[in-house]
């Protein structure tokens, strides 16, 4: 998991496309590969000390509940 | 009267194992027996044999069993086996064949008969039914086969068109569940021919059709089809898509208009599938869809 922005301050807005999600996937060769996705969120203003952003990960037709934090 | 002695290396029997649990895909190379991935085993038997006058030539031995083989069951109770399993003769002038299949059990998995009626079985208890090529795995871990199923022409492969039985299971796990140990000797037949594995003798596509996938298309969900070509001021228009495994992928309706058009396709299970596209003029061409599973969560 990947925060695009690492120099985010309070007030900053975090949205979906700030984070990639590298996901291990197997191919039908036995080959692991990533592939790297949004979660689904909405934005978020982030203020002083640790934030919880809850989210959602789409894969595979099923949606995965996740939280991450950011701590500013 | 002088004789003179021949040593021959001769490998006259392999054995070969397989886990169960993820897949690692193995390549016919002639003349090795790969193992694909760290920490698994392949074994062979070399038998050294003194002969008396003979000009033949040795021939070695040379076999791939698939080193891994995943199994997976969802909590709706649908299991989950890999489509292109297969074991592959990798010589090039002799038949081999599979002579003998066992199991041996792990992690306190316990083999039970194809026909258990596996819904009744306690949830999560760790029983398993396994069936390879159509023959099933005795509660002994033996396979009875049925041996004229399991030779194997020179060069070619054979599916295993495996299939597995759980019990009910609501709690996530993932182990090693059994060893499979595959006996393959020369008793295949020396003039059958077969399909060769991942045959790159395919004829180049002459057909002027593109297909292009926009994602990557994981088991369950569901990724689009771009497919263009010359419509020849639309004179030239998409009669049909198809899947060559329904079981595998299916293609919904295609949208857009002549010359560019776009399906959406659903990833049912982990393989792969031909996506043939044909043209109003007779000209097709086909896409191999694969359908990717999830790796191991614990790596995001």
């Amino acid at each position: 998991m990947e925060l695009i922005n690492r120099k985010l301050k309070a007030g900053d807005t975090v949205t979906a496309n700030d984070i990639n999600i590298s996901v291990p996937v197997v191919s039908p060769d036995g080959v692991t590969e990533h592939i790297t996705l949004h979660p689904q969120m909405a934005d978020v203003v982030l203020t002083s000390g640790a934030n919880e952003l809850p989210a959602k990960l789409l894969l595979g037709g099923s949606l995965y509940d996740l939280t991450m934090t950011i701590n500013v | 009267m002088k004789h003179k002695l021949h040593k021959k290396l001769v490998a006259l029997q392999m054995i070969a194992v397989t886990s169960l649990l993820s897949i690692t895909q193995v390549f016919a190379m002639t003349g090795f027996d790969e193992v694909t991935k760290a920490g698994n085993t392949g074994q062979s038997v070399v038998n050294i044999e003194v002969v008396t006058d003979s000009e033949e030539d040795p021939v070695l031995f040379s076999a791939y069993v698939p080193s891994t083989l995943p199994i997976k069951v969802d909590k709706d109770g649908n299991v989950h086996t890999p489509s292109n399993a297969a074991i592959i003769n990798g010589v090039s002038t002799k038949g081999i064949a599979v002579t003998n299949i066992q199991a041996s059990l792990d992690n306190g998995w316990q083999a039970k008969s194809w026909n258990t009626d596996f819904s009744t079985l306690p949830e999560n208890s760790k029983y398993v039914g396994l069936q390879l090529r159509g023959d099933t795995l005795s509660n002994d871990g033996s396979f009875s086969l049925n041996a004229n199923d399991w030779k194997i022409p020179k060069n070619s492969y054979i599916d295993l068109n495996i299939q597995a039985k759980l019990p009910p299971q609501s709690v996530n796990q993932k182990s090693d569940a059994a060893v499979l140990s595959f006996t393959l000797d020369w008793s295949g037949d020396n003039t059958t021919t077969g399909p060769k594995w991942n045959d790159i003798s395919t004829p180049e596509d002459t057909s002027g059709i593109t297909v292009q996938n926009s994602s990557t298309l994981i088991a369950g969900g569901t990724s689009t089809l771009d497919i263009t070509w010359d419509s020849e001021g639309g004179a030239v228009s998409l009669v049909g898509i198809t899947s060559s495994n329904e079981a595998i992928a299916t293609v919904e309706a295609a949208s857009g208009s002549d010359g560019n058009k776009s399906v959406v396709v659903n990833g049912l299970r982990y393989g792969k599938s031909n996506i043939t596209v044909t043209l109003s003029n007779g000209k097709s061409t086909s896409y191999t869809l694969k359908v990717y599973d999830i790796g191991n969560t614990d790596d995001i």
